[in-house]
């Protein structure tokens, strides 16, 4: 009976832990095609739960045609109410935050990542990294 | 009111490209607002809601927002000016330029070969102040564009009540960077050259097929074809291919992008862009003065297109 006793209460504690622990919503971007002229690509719609920065990383973003590396500016975008955060640069394998500490786009709702080649180009390229919503 | 109508249907096509050009630049203004400033309803919404309710999540997103007046103090014309050109409807004028600077240069030429009347001026003036003449003809249109910087500049300084102070999240954003900021009349001055030399290309395009077609229409989109088949063989064929793939030397991809000399962003080194920009504009100039060199040659090819 103890040893049931003690089991319970563990499966209890740790039932409890499980419920409060804190999750990180980090979204893996896989050959994103990046438009050509500097247009907008975008994710799809993507939950954040909490009071926090957005951050997003460039793992490689690769020209099509040449294969050099592209230069690339990311922002957030909040679907319900259609604000941004400003088009930040994203240098490769560097997490960047995206938006301003306790400012714009910090708060919990439904949230897009945009992506832009920062030079206009007749090419398309292909975006590999990750996005970090909470 | 009849002098007004001739002008216009003289010049419906110059004043057409002229509308939406300034269209554009005001659209591009309209979107910035539209991306960081349209938020000011919700704004009001939520900070009445908060008022009233005193809701805990509803007053902590509302600390979250900053007043659209107040962010509006801190914008300097420099911030806006460089987001304007690089991040909004602006950045289309890569593709749209050569079209109306083609446009803007072979309005009042192309009525002269078209119509033959060539052979009547020749009877009167030299053929060698004649070429002179068409030689000249890309020059004020090649201002075209950076008269629209400046105007956009212009626009931006009586947004911002010609506030230049830099506010320090500016530092973070990915127009920013430290030479554009520092010496932006020198930029501005660069940027300015870059793309007068390279509408006197564009120009001189469009003046190399003003004798081979008697359709206007047909002269503007032969030359405007041959622009993006150059854009294309210059990155794709010259750079991409050749100097990069085969030969394997490592030069900055931008030099070869005519697309990316809208905003110089990451290629700091203005020189080398001037340099290109001149020797294309040289270029076109060589290649028109062969085409035209020869008098009898010209009148020939124009008796056949107007026959």
């Amino acid at each position: 009976m103890k040893y049931v006793k003690i089991t319970s209460l563990l499966f209890l504690l740790t039932f409890f832990f499980a419920l409060s622990s804190a999750s990180a919503q980090v979204v893996g971007i896989v050959d994103l095609t990046i438009k050509i002229r500097s247009q907008t690509s975008s994710t799809n719609n993507h939950n954040k739960d909490n009071y926090s920065n957005q951050f997003a990383v460039k793992t490689t973003c690769t020209d099509d045609v040449s294969g050099n590396e592209m230069a690339i500016e990311a922002r957030t975008y909040r679907v319900n109410n259609g604000t941004t955060s400003s088009w930040k640069s994203l240098p490769k394998g560097t997490s960047i935050q995206l938006t301003e500490t306790n400012g714009n786009n910090t708060v919990p709702s439904t949230y897009r990542l945009n992506l832009r080649a920062k030079n206009s180009f007749i090419t398309t390229g292909s975006f590999y990294g990750s996005w970090n919503l909470d | 009111m009849e002098k007004w109508k001739r002008y216009i249907k003289k010049n419906n096509l110059i004043i057409l490209a002229i509308f939406i050009s300034i269209f554009i630049v005001l659209i591009s203004f309209y979107q910035y607002y539209r991306d960081y400033y349209s938020y000011g309803p919700y704004y009001n919404e939520i900070k009445e809601k908060c008022e009233k309710t005193k809701d805990e999540l509803i007053c902590k997103e509302f600390s979250t927002f900053e007043s659209p007046k107040e962010k509006l103090k801190k914008l300097d014309a420099l911030t806006l000016t460089y987001e304007i050109v690089a991040h909004h409807e602006f950045q289309n004028f890569p593709l749209i330029e050569p079209l109306i600077i083609i446009i803007l240069t072979i309005n009042s030429i192309h009525s002269e070969f078209s119509s033959g009347m060539i052979k009547n001026y020749l009877t009167r003036i030299r053929y060698k102040d004649y070429l002179k003449k068409i030689l000249k003809k890309s020059l004020k249109p090649a201002l075209f564009l950076p008269f629209l910087f400046i105007l956009t500049f212009i626009l931006s300084c009586l947004i911002t009540r010609f506030n230049f102070n830099m506010d320090a999240e500016v530092k973070g954003i990915a127009v920013y960077e430290p030479f554009k900021y520092n010496h932006f009349l020198l930029y501005g001055f660069a940027l300015c050259i870059i793309h007068f030399f390279l509408g006197i290309f564009y120009g001189n395009i469009g003046i190399i097929f003003c004798k081979k077609s008697k359709s206007k229409f047909i002269t503007i989109l032969y030359a405007y074809i041959t622009y993006f088949i150059f854009v294309i063989i210059l990155y794709a064929g010259v750079y991409a291919l050749i100097i990069n793939k085969i030969l394997g030397i490592d030069i900055p991809y931008e030099y070869f992008n005519l697309l990316a000399y809208w905003n110089l962003d990451s290629n700091n080194n203005l020189i080398i862009p001037c340099f290109f920009s001149i020797l294309f504009c040289i270029s076109s100039y060589i290649i028109l003065w062969k085409s035209y060199q020869t008098k009898e040659r010209v009148l020939i090819e124009n008796e056949r297109e107007i026959s």
